[in-house]
């Protein structure tokens, strides 16, 4: 906790929120990362990033944040790993609770990405890493001759299940209550594997077992539990925009953050960059969203004088 | 001596974060026996498959599934080790 007023406090440490931070500390503005997480955020998780200019070999994700964050801290931004959980504004002060206290600036970017949306059911906890994996393409071999369940409709899900298909001996395919989100060119190859079973119309209810997954119950008109081995929980990104509800900063129906073109919200100072705006969802973009918001930012405090 | 085990794959995002992590803290011990098993190999799917490991990254300590998932923290895999020494 400090008394200190920064000018600008950045919440998140992913590619929007550390080049918004380059920018704005290069300019010699009081600046603060927040980030609850591991530093680097969702771009962490690449394997290789071949689409990023600059590195024309490629670079693992990894790299490219390290280098990002060594950036971002060699013109003096400071970075904390604390999570946010709160965010006021009073007028031309705004105040930011961690769970360790408190800090004030004078703006705010907040660049929390996005993270995958979890099934919320019970049992999904319990046995994650005991049955419940969240990445088809990294867990399956240990699924080789069993029965899995993938849940989620979106390319991911539909990707994974071509990919467990090598290794499982049957795949209950479970796209939710609708049919998958778009007509995906894997779908005509699944839909004649005689390993897959899709399973339409119905929710997973609960996952349980005992030491490791045993199966799934679900709702809907078909089966109401499904023997099984493993589930693989497949489902969309959702913004990560949960601190600003008592801010009042405004988002859409699906939970992203409205900006304007200055990558402003509805709250004066207020700025948002990266993908929980939903936009561009690429590492380069949520770049150029952070310097866009940065640059604002720092009009905005030039503004109060 | 201590084994720590780290079942990675080459293809899972969260992985080399793991690695590089759990290579460093095991550099640091004299007593510690680091390997990494590879779960895209045919004896790293059998050696994880023989331990009941089913995601990557997993570190298992003398032969015990300890941390699943990624990220885990320096302080807990610091923990299991010294305690198991």
């Amino acid at each position: 906790m400090t008394e200190d007023i920064y000018d600008v406090i950045i919440v998140g440490g992913g590619p929007a929120g550390l080049t918004a931070a380059l920018y704005t500390a290069r300019h010699n503005h009081k600046t603060l990362v927040l980030e609850g997480r591991k530093t680097g955020g969702k771009a962490l998780q690449a394997h290789w990033v071949d689409n990023y200019p600059g590195f024309p070999d490629g670079i693992s994700g990894q790299d490219l944040m390290e280098n990002m964050i060594q950036q971002a801290v060699r013109f003096g931004a400071e970075i904390r790993n604390e999570t946010v959980v709160g965010l006021s504004d009073f007028s031309d002060i705004k105040m930011v609770n961690t769970r360790m206290g408190f800090y004030q600036a004078k703006s705010v970017v907040v660049a929390t990405g996005v993270s995958r949306k979890s099934l919320s059911v019970p049992g999904e906890n319990e046995y994650k890493g005991r049955g419940v994996s969240y990445c088809g393409v990294c867990d399956g071999p240990f699924f080789r001759d069993k029965t899995v369940a993938i849940v989620g409709s979106g390319h991911e899900a539909v990707h994974d299940i071509e990919v467990l298909s090598e290794a499982a001996a049957k795949i209950y395919a479970i796209p939710g209550k609708k049919w998958y989100s778009e007509d995906f060119s894997e779908l005509t190859r699944i839909k004649e594997d005689p390993k897959v079973e899709f399973i339409l119309g119905a929710n997973v209810k609960e996952i349980g077992g005992s030491d490791f997954v045993e199966y799934v119950t679900l709702d809907g008109a078909g089966p109401k539990q499904l023997s099984l081995d493993g589930v693989f929980i497949i489902l969309e990104h959702v913004p990560t925009a949960g601190i600003l509800g008592d801010a009042g900063v405004s988002t859409d129906a699906g939970g992203c953050i409205v900006v304007d073109s200055d990558m402003e919200t509805n709250i004066k100072g207020v700025f948002a960059a990266g993908d929980c705006t939903c936009e561009g969802m690429q590492i380069v973009t949520a770049a150029g969203m952070g310097a866009k918001a940065a640059l604002s930012a720092m009009k905005h405090v030039k503004s109060l004088g | 001596m201590v084994r720590v085990e780290l079942f990675y794959s080459p293809v899972c995002p969260h992985c080399p974060s793991a690695r590089k992590l759990v290579s460093a803290v095991a550099e640091r011990y004299c007593h510690v026996e680091f390997t990494e098993v590879n779960t895209y190999t045919e004896e790293g799917i059998e050696r994880g498959m023989s331990m009941h490991v089913m995601a990557v990254p997993t570190v298992a300590v003398d032969d015990e599934i300890r941390l699943v998932g990624w990220p885990f923290e320096e302080k807990d895999l610091v923990s299991l080790i010294e305690s198991s020494l």
